[in-house]
């Protein structure tokens, strides 16, 4: 009887230490710096090893599958084959990360804000925050409220950062907002993420002429993106009472992106508050 | 302890991978699946232990405040550790029912804590679907778990690598 007691109480006390923690999580905004600086430190060169002990598998288990269905064929030829087989492959893989490399060198070249390209180490797509890890960090200039980009347009911002590593609320997370043009009319509204896949375009005024299709860009008043970046195209419209409540499909497909490039900014002054909202 | 360990390991490499690989992976929540089966086989302090360590992994890689996942899934394993004798059989109605109140409950205590803050989420339409598609994907991936874990499936596999001279 005794030691159920002792056992409530541990539960209890663990789940009391758990709410603090949470509310002062919570109460700091992007949370205590110094606490996910240091989880982060640690984990980092975690998610970076297994990153690339992903990366390698997905090449072995590729040959692998390739070699397999061609055990019965004549051997000599296969092994030509299959070298020349490979080589195409490889190039074909190298051409489409090229490729996508390229596109986002365009894009950074095109802007003009300084700005470095990183490689996404963790994807979650939770309804309650919608993030990303990413493997560059404070040593490449990354800050929070850099704005996060890919070829097709915006992705997000950097929450936190640690010296290697940087989390991205992506603009489809619960708490992610921006302000944007529409371009046809180029009236002003602000986008919002719900968890899911989709944004939602609010304050915008049932006189103001919007067409299905029509693309949305950042208009650059929330002082975190800067104007005239892709967000998405408009998907679906309804009637409100005041404002309309238009839908939006993001220009990026998030889940399958594997390159972002990030604007740097100057860092802030410690003790800077945050312009974008927050989680 | 190590078992613990290696459940939490897997969550962290499952969320590595998923993200590489099969991002839609990504909807079924691995650290709810492990808390509610922590809590059906152990005691109601080491459920609570589990969820607790699982939920703040969870919030460190999802960029939620520390703390809000780590609350609610100490929570659930201390209940589901708590009923489970009432509730637990190896039929699949008892562990979907186990497993649906277990997304539920973990959901409420989340949307509860982001209001208490002043954060409340919006349920909208796409957000509803979004948790119906989590739900599901939790559901069945829990179930799956569920049957690997069992006494009949771990009879059935033991039957099948049995030399035919021990049969």
């Amino acid at each position: 009887m005794l030691r159920k007691r002792r056992s409530d109480l541990l539960v209890f006390l663990l789940l009391v230490l758990q709410f603090v923690l949470f509310s002062t999580q919570a109460r700091l905004g992007s949370g205590d710096p110094a606490l996910k600086s240091w989880m982060l430190a640690l984990a980092g060169p975690a998610l970076k090893t297994t990153a690339a002990l992903a990366a390698g598998a997905e090449r072995l288990w590729r040959s692998y599958l390739y070699f397999a269905g061609l055990y019965r064929e004549n051997q000599a030829l296969k092994r030509e084959l299959e070298q020349l087989r490979l080589e195409s492959r490889r190039q074909a893989e190298m051409l489409e990360a090229g490729k996508r490399l390229a596109e986002l060198l365009e894009l950074k070249q095109q802007l003009p804000y300084p700005a470095v390209a990183a490689r996404i180490l963790v994807y979650n797509p939770s309804l309650f925050a919608r993030s990303a890890i990413i493997d560059k960090g404070r040593r490449d200039g990354i800050v929070p409220d850099c704005a996060v980009l890919a070829a097709g347009g915006v992705v997000g911002r950097v929450t936190f950062s640690t010296k290697d590593t940087a989390e991205v609320q992506l603009i489809t997370a619960a708490r992610a907002a921006a302000g944007v043009t529409l371009t046809a009319t180029g009236t002003h509204g602000v986008i919002s993420g719900t968890g899911s896949d989709l944004l939602l375009l609010n304050y915008v005024p049932p006189e103001v002429n919007v067409s299905m299709g029509e693309m949305v860009v950042t208009s650059g008043l929330d002082g975190i993106y800067p104007p005239g970046l892709v967000v998405g195209r408009i998907l679906a419209i309804k009637r409100g009472s005041i404002f309309r409540e238009i839908w939006l499909e993001p220009a990026v497909e998030l889940k399958k992106l594997r390159e972002v490039l990030v604007i740097l900014k100057e860092e802030k002054e410690p003790g800077a508050g945050s312009q974008g909202l927050e989680y | 302890m190590f078992k613990a360990i290696i459940a939490l390991l897997g969550i962290l490499i499952f969320q590595v991978l998923s993200s590489f690989w099969l991002p839609s992976l990504l909807h079924l929540d691995l650290a709810l699946i492990a808390t509610v089966y922590f809590a059906l086989r152990d005691a109601k302090l080491h459920a609570a232990l589990f969820g607790s360590a699982a939920g703040l992994l969870e919030d460190f890689l999802s960029g939620a405040p520390l703390g809000l996942n780590g609350f609610a899934k100490a929570l659930v394993g201390y209940l589901v550790a708590t009923f489970n004798r009432r509730l637990y059989s190896e039929a699949i109605a008892s562990q979907l029912i186990i497993l649906g109140l277990s997304f539920l409950l973990n959901l409420a205590l989340v949307w509860l804590l982001l209001s208490s803050v002043g954060r409340p989420v919006s349920l909208n339409p796409a957000a509803r679907t979004q948790l119906m598609i989590q739900a599901g994907a939790t559901m069945l991936g829990g179930l799956l778990v569920g049957l690997a874990l069992s006494e009949s499936f771990a009879n059935k596999v033991r039957e099948i690598t049995r030399r035919p001279g021990q049969r």
